[in-house]
């Protein structure tokens, strides 16, 4: 948590009032650029620090841009975008959010659309994960984690983990059970939004008795222990628990990776949008990226933020390089609501 | 002279009545308002006045299941910890030892650490390769015992939490059972399990009732054992709120569930006060 409150002194508000009031005689202050305070709201924990670290302090100080940030957890921020949706005004310059939350609120109609006017570095952003509501910031593919003291023969594709040597042994999580079921329908059909067809297998594999896990690090307890031995996982957190000394490693599904991007977008009533805009191109430059690639495991979304050293080792993808599929977020939203209830009682098994 | 002293009460329960209704009464409204909503994911929550939200849970029996499961979980543990509750109570409270308050900070001790640490130290115990399963691989090798995300897990979890309430509240009041009232049926030749049936319960009746609704009302509500200890499959109320409200961001929905949970636990605490009062007038 980096939240942090700017206090504002009387003096402070008295020299703001009296600026204000000088505006209009000083129209070369009124034009210039992005400057003053900036509102990102945000996930909290690693993710807020490393935005501190790697965009705010040395991107966005120099340029006399003050970020606070808004932390929460993600439905809680939206809601909170949507009831202020009729305000001229908002309190909210960035809002963070997963690619398909970024959709919805598109859909609402909430989002500022974005170009390289606006944001030059755009042109850099990988052409699949590219749209012009929501940048995305950071994404990780979806392998195949693995034990590799109990698997000699890694799965290759997702119809791997019905066969009968993971019987029992493959954990799924519940939170992202959605691209669960989509790197399903990928292996089937060849189309990741195809999700009804796969409801059968999927079915299958719950009640054969594999395992499904509330908490994203109750996972790892669980591959160490040999309650599972293999599931679908994001890749950063094969990374991430390799470096806490699992003994793990992924592999890629041939038939292509699902991937979560973690997006940014500029709501229509932003307060400050001149800032928001410098805010996109400084999470795009290369040594931003780069920072959230070592700490976190997350691949860079911009095609100049190349990766060196220890770190490309551990995140470089292999060759010929995996096909990535970004999931078609106007059809997830059409079925998410219907796979979310399909998914609690296929779970409940009454 | 009346007149002026009701009007003093009047001005000094005023502000807590005001807090109380504030605080208390006015989200109660409000979310009584949103259960009537109607929720989409774009526009979040429509004004509307509608018993849908109700309906569909009432109807459903996947969610009057998860209903079930919540009240025969409570029902469980309630009847657990009376059970083992009752006996710490009792020797607590007619202990002389200079112990006695050692005894009191043991029981109390538990309470400092919240129900997620506690849920968390649980997971260590009984999941794969916690000391239950070790301790069962090493007696018999090759096998496996992990108790984890099943019922009696969360049962268990429900229980330690609990049981420091209740043990709690049945020793206050048995401290105020006098104690010679015990010795007099024992002068009057009434065996230990007499004495217990036809003195001491019928005089800690109340006690009981207040224990049980306090640990009823907790466990009806558990939310971080549930989730952590019963995983995934194992589905009660509360997780199954928090998920609509937080996680889907149905309002609306989650409102109705708060509800009727909420109304659910009302009817049954009223329902064992009015009872145990009945049975205590003709006591």
């Amino acid at each position: 948590m980096t939240e942090r409150h700017t206090g504002a002194s009387r003096r402070h508000i008295l020299g703001l009032g009296a600026a204000a009031a000088a505006l209009p005689f000083m129209p070369h202050v009124a034009r210039a650029q992005a400057g003053g305070r900036l509102v990102v709201s945000t996930w909290g924990g690693d993710y807020a620090n490393l935005l501190g670290s790697n965009i705010d302090k040395p991107i966005l100080g120099p340029k006399n841009i003050e970020v606070t940030q808004d932390v929460g957890t993600e439905p809680a921020r939206i809601a909170k975008l949507i009831a202020q949706r009729r305000l001229p005004r908002g309190n909210v310059d960035i809002i963070c959010a997963q690619a398909p939350a970024s959709y919805d609120l598109n859909e609402a109609g909430l989002l500022e659309p974005l170009d390289e006017g606006k944001v030059p570095n755009m042109r850099h952003i990988l052409p699949e994960l590219r749209t012009n509501y929501a940048l995305p910031h950071i994404f990780s593919p979806q392998i195949f984690i693995y034990n590799t003291e109990r698997v000699q023969q890694p799965p290759t594709t997702f119809n791997d983990l019905m066969a009968d040597r993971f019987k029992g042994k493959v954990g799924i999580l519940d939170n992202s059970f959605i691209y669960v079921v989509m790197a399903a329908a990928l292996a089937k059909t060849g189309d990741a939004m195809n999700v009804q067809a796969v409801k059968p297998e999927l079915e299958k594999l719950i009640r054969d008795g594999n395992k499904t896990y509330t908490v994203t690090d109750a996972f790892a307890p669980a591959l160490r222990s040999g309650e599972i031995d293999v599931g679908p996982v994001w890749q950063a957190r094969t990374i991430f628990w390799q470096k806490a000394g699992v003994a793990v490693k992924s592999s890629f599904p041939t038939e292509g990776s699902v991937v979560y991007v973690s997006s940014m977008s500029v709501p229509k009533n932003a307060p400050n949008k001149a800032a928001a805009f410098a805010y996109l191109n400084a999470m795009l430059e290369p040594a931003a990226q780069r920072g959230f690639a070592d700490s976190m495991g997350y691949l860079p979304t911009s095609s100049e933020a190349t990766l060196e050293g220890e770190v490309a080792q551990r995140l470089a993808l292999p060759e010929p390089r995996p096909k990535l599929v970004a999931p078609d977020y106007a059809k997830l939203a059409a079925v998410r609501d219907e796979l979310n209830d399909w998914w609690r009682r296929l779970l409940d098994g009454r | 002279m009346s007149q002026a002293r009701g009007l003093t009460a009047g001005l000094l329960i005023g502000p807590a009545t005001m807090i109380v209704l504030g605080a208390l009464v006015a989200p109660l409204a409000l979310l009584a308002r949103y259960s009537l909503n109607r929720y989409d994911r774009t526009n979040f929550m429509i004004e509307a006045f509608t018993p849908e939200n109700y309906l569909r849970f009432l109807y459903d029996p996947f969610y009057t299941g998860v209903l079930w499961t919540t009240l025969w979980i409570a029902l469980l543990t309630t009847a657990l910890c009376l059970l083992l509750g009752f006996p710490i109570a009792y020797r607590l409270a007619r202990s002389q030892s200079r112990w006695k308050s050692a005894g009191v900070l043991l029981v109390i001790l538990p309470l400092f650490i919240g129900s997620t640490v506690r849920a968390l130290g649980w997971m260590g115990m009984l999941g794969r390769g916690g000391l239950v399963d070790s301790a069962v691989a090493a007696a018999s090798p090759g096998s496996s015992f992990p108790l984890l995300y099943t019922p009696f897990a969360v049962v268990l979890g429900i229980l330690s939490i609990n049981l420091p309430y209740m043990v709690l509240t049945l020793q206050s009041v048995i401290e105020g059972i006098d104690a010679r009232v015990e010795e007099a049926a024992d002068s009057l030749g009434a065996d230990p399990s007499r004495r217990f049936l036809h003195v001491v319960l019928p005089l800690a009746l109340p006690g009981l009732a207040t224990g049980s609704v306090l640990v009823f009302i907790l466990a009806m509500n558990a939310y971080a054992t549930p989730l952590l200890l019963g995983g995934a499959r194992f589905q009660m109320m509360a997780p199954m709120l928090f998920r609509e409200y937080a996680v889907n961001n149905n309002w609306p929905f989650a409102a109705a569930i708060a509800f009727i949970l909420m109304v659910t636990t009302l009817t049954l605490t009223a329902a064992s006060s009015a009872f145990v009062q009945r049975r205590y007038k003709a006591a």
